[in-house]
């Protein structure tokens, strides 16, 4: 059985809250960091998705946006970090999130 | 960093990518068009310093130049932008060929009987066989059949 289109449905809201929550947790983070992050948790992002969609979370408001050079390689990176908004908005993602899985549990008959 | 053994970026091949993707983003501001351009090398280069993929690889989990821009165009609200096929350029050929031929093929065909009729007029040599269904011209260097 073939859930491939199910799965792309679940993961386009998925990603952008993954996203929130991995800059959050580092406090701040640029965009290969947040790659190498989310693949090692478990969610495949391609640079080809994660880029236009931090651009448009930063466009949006949630993410405010500071150049760094790196000391080391000397490459001006683009840090991003959750703006008052963003913080507000990851806090109502993660409410509905929890409503979510209380729902499946209950549909499930998981006994809690 | 650099480690030993990565061979030198093609830096080339880097700049002619990063140039296409900011012709593909003339439509959006200068300042967020350099902001991702500025982006993406970083990007590009920080990922090939890590030494585990090549650039040609970076390159195509990026995508194409235009479909990057079209990404970014649609995360906008804006609309995205038509990418003409690969293949289309050797079907743009070939249309072109057959257009060109078909035109050249009218040309001369109105020409040779423009001037066949010119000839016809001027010069009494055409002569009509109407038992054989023959039209002679020139004396029979052109021989045609009715």
């Amino acid at each position: 059985v073939d859930i491939s289109n199910w799965k792309t449905q679940l993961r386009k809201g998925f990603l952008e809250y993954g996203l929130l929550h991995a800059v959050r947790a580092r406090r701040r983070a640029y965009g290969l960091e947040i790659i190498e992050a989310t693949r090692s948790a478990g969610l495949p992002l391609t640079e080809g998705t994660l880029y236009p969609l931090i651009s448009r979370l930063n466009k949006e408001g949630l993410l405010k946006a500071e150049w760094e050079t790196e000391s080391m390689s000397g490459h001006p990176r683009k840090y991003y970090l959750l703006t008052p908004v963003g913080h507000r908005v990851l806090k109502a993602m993660d409410a509905e999130w929890n409503n979510l899985l209380k729902t499946i549990h209950d549909l499930r008959g998981d006994t809690r | 960093m650099t480690s030993e053994n990565t061979p030198p970026l093609d830096r080339r091949r880097l700049e002619g990518w990063l140039r296409q993707l900011e012709n593909a983003l003339q439509d959006v501001s200068v300042v967020d068009r350099s902001d991702i351009v500025m982006e993406l090398h970083t990007h590009i280069r920080e990922s090939y310093e890590r030494g585990d993929r090549s650039l040609e690889e970076i390159l195509s989990g990026l995508g194409e130049p235009a479909h990057v821009a079209n990404r970014y165009r649609v995360d906008r609200g804006m609309q995205p932008v038509d990418i003409p096929k690969p293949q289309s350029r050797l079907v743009g050929f070939f249309k072109w060929v057959t257009i060109g031929l078909l035109g050249w093929l009218t040309i001369t065909t109105i020409f040779v009987i423009v001037m066949l009729i010119f000839a016809a007029q001027f010069l009494p040599l055409v002569q009509v066989d109407e038992k054989a269904g023959r039209v002679k011209i020139l004396g029979g260097m052109i021989d045609v059949k009715e």
